[in-house]
């Protein structure tokens, strides 16, 4: 079989020639080809290898449901497997190449399993793992670690890259008030209709040209079309496929920017994810053709009629020279008068009885006859056919290539993805869309109407519907009645073969024969979705498109019901496949997640931090100096801060600025402390709890005026207790003045501590008169200036137990504040230190973080209980003390030491009894550091009971992860100056 | 705003439309779930027993609930919807704050 | 006083940057731009109304989500009882509300150009077609997970308010889908 390109036929632009690189060789084609249509043109008919038996596969179609021509397009990290050559457009430079065979297409030892297909029938996989018989040797997954590499190895589709995507994609928002979806007859007439009432519409295609079935005429000009719709207003969208309708109207679509393209420009994304949300959407998605199922309808040359007129009138080229036509409808005639004028040689086998149809007596009309059987092996030789009475009684036709027409399945999948069932129509043989309740009409052959005037009618009715969305009310007029052919439609899904096994192929992507679905239904998979899953049919990634119809008649056939009784399997988004690429977006790589950074960031790194992720902030982790690991580092830097002074970068922690007559009212009934009195000038550290009694967060406040405080919130919880002032302000005490305001941007902050941090402090700021024991006292607060007058915030609040501050200053003066600080640092030999020593310094001191208030802990089982006022109600004071929350049993907050004082332990250690390890243990270590002050490793946690119960007792602790296990003590949790002494000072 | 919840969302084409009384018509992205509308809290000096029914005892009701949304990333206003749990469709939405509400509805 | 420091200093290179001989895109960051928020207690909307009528001569009262652009400075109603004084401060009487000065907390982007609207829905999933979006119009909404403001200037013309920690990710985001169109960074 050699087809043609024919003279005078075509859309495609003869004067300009592309070459391309199938399977190592070098072919041409010309612009406006899909890459299978180039193919078919050099006559390669053998483009890939089955998923199971390895069958050689050819182009079946001409669309998105192509189920043979699944090839890999593109090499190295730019390899994408799967791509349906019939919609891959072609370009010069092109490089693709046949799948899942070895060496090639053409000769492929794979096709051994073709001969062993008895033992890949449905359920297969299932099977292995019940062992082989008759001892069911291997049960379980015993064989099936055996074979698993081999039969991954031998069954599959295209091999995805390794390697990272080089290409970028993008998100995109739009809106509109109609979405046209396919540019059909019926599609575009209901879009101008709908523009030329002045409404605003997007039309979405998925080809590259406009004219969805239209294409396939041989005068349509989709050029034009794209300028008058153009010209009318309307947003036309090519390369754009609508995978998804969802709530409110709303679409997801998928554009192929540069899929089409040779070298595309490093700015361009190759794809981008619309998220497009329309008033009212028009589902004008067309319908597709089904084949027929009988032996061997899967060789190479096997092809849906329409396909064939398709690649006649849009490509000119003529895919056979002569062809038999097996058909049970009307729609086909067209096409076998185009095909033989075009040259070709044309039976057409119609399973009816009677057919009225004015035919040339060129083309061969054979009624009541069904195909039985391709002959051939890699391309088609011939077709046995028979009458409908008398399967045993065979004629051989010699032929080149065998078109199908099983009937025409309108594209419900949209309208299914809203829930909405779809209705089988018994006088048509398909299924339509069912009723709609929301914003969407459809029309078109979607809604099962097939003339073609009439589905330009169907439009109009859908344009009406959608203004009527918009209080704009037409004439009424209806919609057209399903159907239309003058010849009714006659039930033919398979011509049963007296093989076994069979080769009569539902669903070619999954090899799934009807024999499959037969196998299936003996074993008791009687229901639709088992069946889908047993035998994998209409899973492949044409989730069905052609053969979903085919198996659900089968499976009425053995159930002995009809097809609506047996009903349909959902169809859910995505209609065609959508790139792991496109969903991300170019949230990926750093942007993978929203980076945040505190104003000194650049200012850290320039001074030698290493910085630690910590949830969405970057935060100097260590200052290294040369050689030093970080432990080496935290601990130089914990040991200068507890010696002289240390600068840390404080800014990520939680602001909120509280303003307003009831600003003392809020603070107090959210805290557990009271705050009533405190003066203008102080602040307190506070524990909040949730409505249930357990600990939220911890923070302290400041009372900068007699209506105005500063909150301060840990890094974890800032958002979260942003959030939950305002629920509390506007949903229970919507009667407190107050307004709350997230300043954790305005204001970048610094911690200054260790013993000389005050002298630091004085050097910077304009009067040092100001920071004085007396002035500025622990938890004193002051608003002054630093040298050059630049307004700051000084707080005296220590969380390393050392005498300490923290200054504050607005965000953009940052860099200039730290200049100051560290300048001064330096003459008393200070040092920068990051998160990792601020860990180790705290934990030193048994303060808490997000570590312990790890939403299960009491503000008793923290040991803060004197925190938690009796002499006033706040959040949680209810419930805090309620049943499980006041058991003796709680695990309290503690410190360990390891016995052996050279041993070292991780946070994550469970602390268990020593001749019980086992379980979650009697407690658990939270936080872990060395402490250079007492010269070995400490941890703070929890233990069952606390420190009383366990005093003095040995206990293990057990890190089965690291498979570890040691003996430690429970220690007070204040390891280090329990008195505060030095905070005081 | 959780990690998991970032990654997740990005990776969804966002299928609510929220009518915000001061926004317009949103996106559900920028709104933040809270939790059940129709609880009254009390006073927080009331016995735990009606604490306790507040906080732990929910209907699970098929059909129209109202629920509290946190227009986050938006005006930040609290606000009490009206959601089927059966099919998402939104029947009505109000601020939750009785004076803002009168503002809104009277300009809505 | 010390010097003010840009968030996005490191990252913002003036110059041009076009695609295919185009520039569609011009942004700036409008740098010391100063922010005040003001908020009335919901009772005292129309005296707080009443005080922008005689301190700033805002006749009109502003609508939702709309502004006014005054002399030196202009005035956008953010939230039922919140507005964003863009360019200046002014004292709130106590019995009114409070006020606040945020000018540290964003970092201000005018994004203008052809394909600005363009450019933003990329990120944005706000309706910007004008009749939906007119000029001197704003909104709250959220680009990459982080809440921004919007204020529309012109047709083609916008402004970006970013939270100060979160600018340099969503200006190098920007730029990068802004490549598509050929952009150019101008001094602030």
């Amino acid at each position: 079989m050699t087809s043609l390109r024919k003279e005078n036929y075509g859309k495609i632009n003869r004067e300009k020639v592309l070459g391309f690189n199938w399977d190592n060789k070098e072919y041409f084609g010309y612009e406006g080809d899909s890459l299978a249509s180039a193919l078919l043109a050099n006559d390669v008919r053998i483009v890939g290898r089955s998923f199971k038996y390895h069958r050689p596969r050819g182009v079946m179609s001409c669309g998105v449901e192509e189920s043979g021509a699944l090839v890999t397009v593109g090499s190295g990290s730019s390899r994408d497997p799967n791509v349906r050559a019939t919609t891959q457009e072609l370009y010069s430079g092109l490089n693709a190449s046949g799948q899942n065979a070895f060496p090639n297409v053409n000769f492929d030892f794979g096709g051994v399993n073709n001969y062993l297909s008895r033992f890949f029938a449905a359920g297969f996989y299932y099977k292995t793992f019940m062992g082989l018989p008759p001892f069911e040797w291997g049960k379980g997954t015993g064989i099936w670690m055996i074979f698993e590499k081999i039969i991954r190895k031998a069954a599959g589709m295209g091999k995805a890259s390794r390697e990272p995507d080089p290409d970028s994609y993008e998100h995109a928002n739009d809106f509109c008030d109609v979405l046209v979806i396919g540019s059909g007859p019926a599609g575009i007439a209901a879009a101008q209709e709908i523009a030329n009432n002045k409404l605003d519409v997007i039309l979405i295609e998925q080809d590259s040209l406009l004219g969805g079935n239209s294409l396939s005429q041989k005068d349509f000009d989709p050029y034009l079309l794209n300028t008058q719709l153009k010209s009318s207003g309307i947003r036309v969208m090519p390369r754009t496929t609508a995978f998804g309708i969802y709530d409110n109207t709303i679409i997801g679509a998928l554009e192929r920017v540069t899929d089409h393209v040779p070298n595309p420009h490093n700015n361009l994304p190759r794809q981008r994810f619309w998220t497009i949300r329309a008033k009212h959407i028009i589902v004008a998605s067309g319908a597709l053709e089904r084949h027929i199922a009988f032996n061997n309808n899967d060789l190479p040359g096997a092809m849906t009629v329409n396909a064939s007129k398709h690649y006649l009138n849009r490509y000119g080229v003529l895919t056979g020279n002569n062809i038999v036509i097996s058909t049970n409808n009307d729609s086909v005639y067209q096409t076998a008068k185009e095909l033989h004028e075009a040259g070709s040689k044309v039976t057409i086998l119609d399973s009816r009885e009677n057919v009225n149809h004015d035919l040339s007596k060129d083309i061969d009309l054979h009624l009541n006859t069904l195909p039985f059987s391709i002959n051939g092996r890699k391309k088609i030789d011939g077709i046995d056919i028979c009458k409908t009475t008398d399967l045993s009684n065979k004629n051989t036709i010699i032929c080149d290539q065998v078109l199908m027409s099983g009937g025409w399945s309108p594209i419900v999948n949209l309208v299914s993805h809203r829930g909405i069932k779809p209705t089988w129509n018994q006088e048509n043989l398909c299924f339509i869309p069912g009723e709609i309740k929301e914003n969407i009409s459809v029309v078109g052959s979607a809604k099962g109407i097939w003339d073609e005037k009439n589905c330009i009618e169907s439009g109009f009715v859908g344009a009406n519907e959608a203004m009527n969305t918009f209080g704009i009310h037409k004439k009424e007029i209806s919609f057209p009645s399903v159907g239309g052919w003058s010849n009714p439609i006659e039930p033919l899904f398979e011509v049963k073969s007296n093989k076994f096994p069979s080769k009569s192929f539902v669903d070619f992507q999954h090899d799934v024969t009807a024999e499959d679905v037969r196998l299936a239904h003996r074993e008791g998979f009687i229901s639709v979705e088992h069946l889908k899953r047993y035998t994998t049919l209409g899973m492949a990634n044409d989730q069905g498109k052609m053969g979903n119809i085919i198996g659900l008649s089968l499976m009425a056939e053995q159930l002995d019901k009809t097809i609506p009784q047996v009903g349909t399997t959902v169809f859910r988004p995505p209609y065609t496949p959508v790139p792991i690429g496109a969903l991300t977006g170019r949230n990926v790589g750093k942007h993978f997640r929203p980076l945040r950074v505190t104003p000194m960031h650049q200012w850290n790194i320039d001074h030698g931090a290493k910085m630690i992720e910590v949830g969405l902030y970057q935060r100097p982790w260590y200052y290294p100096k040369k050689n030093e690991t970080l432990s080496d580092s935290y601990i130089r830097e914990t040991t200068i801060v507890r010696k002289t002074v240390g600068i840390c970068d404080v800014t990520s922690l939680g602001k909120i600025a509280i303003q307003g007559p009831d600003a003392t009212e809020l603070v107090n009934r959210i805290y557990t402390n009271p705050f009533a009195k405190l003066p203008i000038g102080k602040a307190r550290y506070g524990i909040m709890l949730r409505d249930d009694g357990i600990v939220m967060d911890d923070g302290t406040s400041w009372r900068l005026g007699e209506n105005e405080y500063f909150m301060t919130t840990s890094t974890a919880a800032a958002a979260k207790v942003m959030s939950w002032l305002e629920e509390l302000l506007q949903t229970r005490w919507t009667d407190l003045k107050v307004n709350v305001t997230s300043v954790s941007e305005q204001w970048a902050g610094a911690a200054i501590a260790g013993p000389k941090s005050r002298d630091v402090l004085n050097e910077c700021v304009f009067d040092p008169s100001e920071i004085t024991n007396d002035n500025l006292p622990f938890m004193g607060v002051l608003q002054t200036k630093l040298k050059d007058g630049t307004p700051c915030r000084v707080v005296r609040i220590s969380f390393s137990g050392e005498l300490a501050y923290e200054m504050y200053i607005e965000s953009d003066y940052a860099h200039g504040m730290m200049d100051l600080l560290w300048e001064s640092a330096q003459k008393y030999d200070g040092c920068l230190y990051g998160l990792e020593a601020l860990g180790a310094l705290r934990v030193e001191k048994g303060h808490v973080t997000a570590a312990e208030l790890d939403g299960r802990v009491t503000i008793d089982d923290a040991g803060l209980g004197k925190m938690a006022s009796t002499k006033k109600s706040y959040i949680g004071s209810a419930m805090r003390k309620r049943g499980v929350l006041s058991a003796d049993d709680r695990e309290m907050l503690v410190g360990f030491f390891p016995i052996n004082e050279k041993e070292t332990f991780n946070a994550g250690t469970i602390v268990c009894e020593k001749n019980n390890i086992k379980g979650q243990g009697v407690g658990r270590i939270t936080s872990v550091t060395h402490s250079p002050e007492l010269g070995h490793w400490i941890g703070i946690g929890f233990v069952r009971g606390g420190l009383e119960k366990w005093k003095d007792i040995t206990l293990i602790g057990a890190d089965p992860v690291r498979n570890k296990q040691m003996e430690i003590k429970v220690v007070s949790p204040h390891m280090i100056d329990p008195e505060g002494k030095r905070m005081y000072a | 705003m959780s990690v998991a919840l970032v990654q997740i969302q990005s990776c969804t084409v966002d299928m609510i439309r929220i009518k915000c009384p001061y926004c317009g018509e949103r996106d559900h992205s920028e709104f933040t779930y809270g939790g059940d509308a129709s609880i009254k809290y009390p006073a927080l000096d009331a016995p735990v027993s009606e604490w306790t029914k507040a906080i732990f005892f929910r209907e699970n009701i098929r059909g129209m609930q109202k629920e509290t949304w946190h227009h986050t990333n938006g005006c930040r206003l609290w606000l009490e919807v009206e959601r089927s749990t059966i099919t998402h469709e939104i029947k009505s939405v109000k601020a939750c704050h009785p004076q803002i509400e009168k503002i809104t509805k009277n300009k809505s | 006083m010390l010097n003010r420091n840009s968030a996005i200093i490191e990252k913002y290179n003036i110059g041009k940057y076009p695609f295919e001989d185009k520039i569609e895109i011009i942004l700036f960051e409008n740098r010391n731009l100063i922010i005040q928020q003001i908020a009335a207690w919901p009772d005292e909307i129309p005296n707080v109304e009443k005080f922008f009528s005689d301190q700033l001569g805002v006749q009109k009262n502003i609508d939702f989500n709309r502004g006014k652009i005054l002399n030196n400075n202009s005035l956008w109603r953010m939230e039922p009882s919140k507005w964003l004084l863009l360019g200046s401060t002014i004292n709130l009487p106590e019995n009114l509300g409070t006020s606040l000065e945020l000018s540290h907390a964003f970092t201000s982007i005018t994004i203008k150009g052809e394909k600005s609207d363009i450019l933003l829905n990329r990120h944005l999933p706000l309706d910007l077609r004008l009749d939906n979006f007119p000029i001197h119009s704003s909104a709250s909404s959220a680009i990459h997970h982080v809440s921004v403001k919007l204020f529309r200037l012109s047709e083609k013309e916008f402004r970006l308010l970013i939270p100060r920690g979160f600018a340099l990710s969503i200006w190098e985001i920007l730029l990068e889908t802004a490549s598509q169109f050929g952009y150019e960074v101008i001094d602030s």
